[in-house]
């Protein structure tokens, strides 16, 4: 897997708290060294098309960018994540 | 070009207004009554959602058009502060579908009278609340996926020189350096 952190996606990282910002380098050496791991929650940007995200923590996703086969740019941060059903029970 | 561009901006990510659920629901008072709330609820949201991502989608297509052959960094200067009120409406509409609808004050309100009508009321009313938090779902999902696709779009207008890495190390020691 090779990975290209872009200049947006570096200024992005500097601005964040430190320990999201370590969750998401985290998340990235992971994806380097196995892309489809679990935690990741590799997810397809439907509304762009060759664009992918994965979750840095429960809040936070990067957004990442296919260039070639196994070659992905690191494009942005984004603070918002996919949710599931919360069932009323009473 | 800027005017147009603009214009397209505006045009392509305004969203359709979104349906109030804690005042459509606060008039409620049987259980027939909340069934065709929650079809109408049902019915609006994905005939939003569809208009939405229709509309962004060609939008986008249009200011690319708009600004092509303009240097990157010219053009977004340009698309800039639409873009910024169409990622802030995006979340907004998020923050609208943050919460389950059983979770607002005023619905719970209602649940519980209605609950209460009759003994297989309670179940009636779980029934619909799922129906209605699977839409939520949906909806948030399909709103987080147009928040991404917009910072996609925006990031096709960002340098895109930068390092490569292989090792999943290296790229953390590098990386970790911004943050010193």
């Amino acid at each position: 897997m090779r990975i290209t952190p872009s200049g947006a996606f570096r200024r992005d990282l500097r601005r964040l708290d430190r320990s999201v910002a370590e969750d998401v380098i985290q998340a990235l050496e992971l994806f380097c060294s196995d892309h489809k791991a679990k935690a990741l929650n590799f997810e397809t940007v439907r509304s762009r098309k060759g664009y992918f995200t994965i979750r840095a923590n429960y809040s936070v996703r990067i957004l990442l960018r296919l260039t070639a086969p196994s070659e992905f740019d690191v494009v942005a941060v984004g603070n918002h994540d996919y949710i599931y059903a919360s069932y009323f029970r009473k | 070009m800027a005017a147009t561009a603009r214009h397209n901006v505006m045009d392509a990510l305004s969203l359709p207004a979104g349906m109030d659920w804690a005042t459509e629901f606060a008039v409620v008072d049987n259980l027939d009554d909340f069934r065709r709330k929650i079809d109408d609820f049902d019915r609006q949201i994905a005939s939003w959602r569809a208009e939405a991502i229709a509309n962004m989608q060609a939008g986008l297509g249009r200011i690319k058009e708009a600004v092509k052959g303009v240097p990157a960094d010219q053009a977004w200067e340009v698309i800039a502060p639409s873009f910024a009120e169409a990622l802030e409406a995006v979340g907004e509409a998020l923050r609208t579908y943050s919460r389950p609808m059983h979770e607002i004050p005023e619905i719970a309100e209602r649940v519980d009278f209605l609950s209460r009508l009759d003994a297989k009321s309670g179940r009636f009313i779980r029934k619909q609340l799922r129906r209605v938090e699977d839409v939520r779902v949906i909806q948030y999902n399909a709103l987080t996926d147009m928040y991404y696709g917009l910072l996609a779009f925006r990031s096709e207008f960002d340098d895109q020189e930068g390092l490569s890495f292989n090792d999943g190390n290296a790229l953390g020691e590098d990386l970790r350096k911004l943050l010193v």
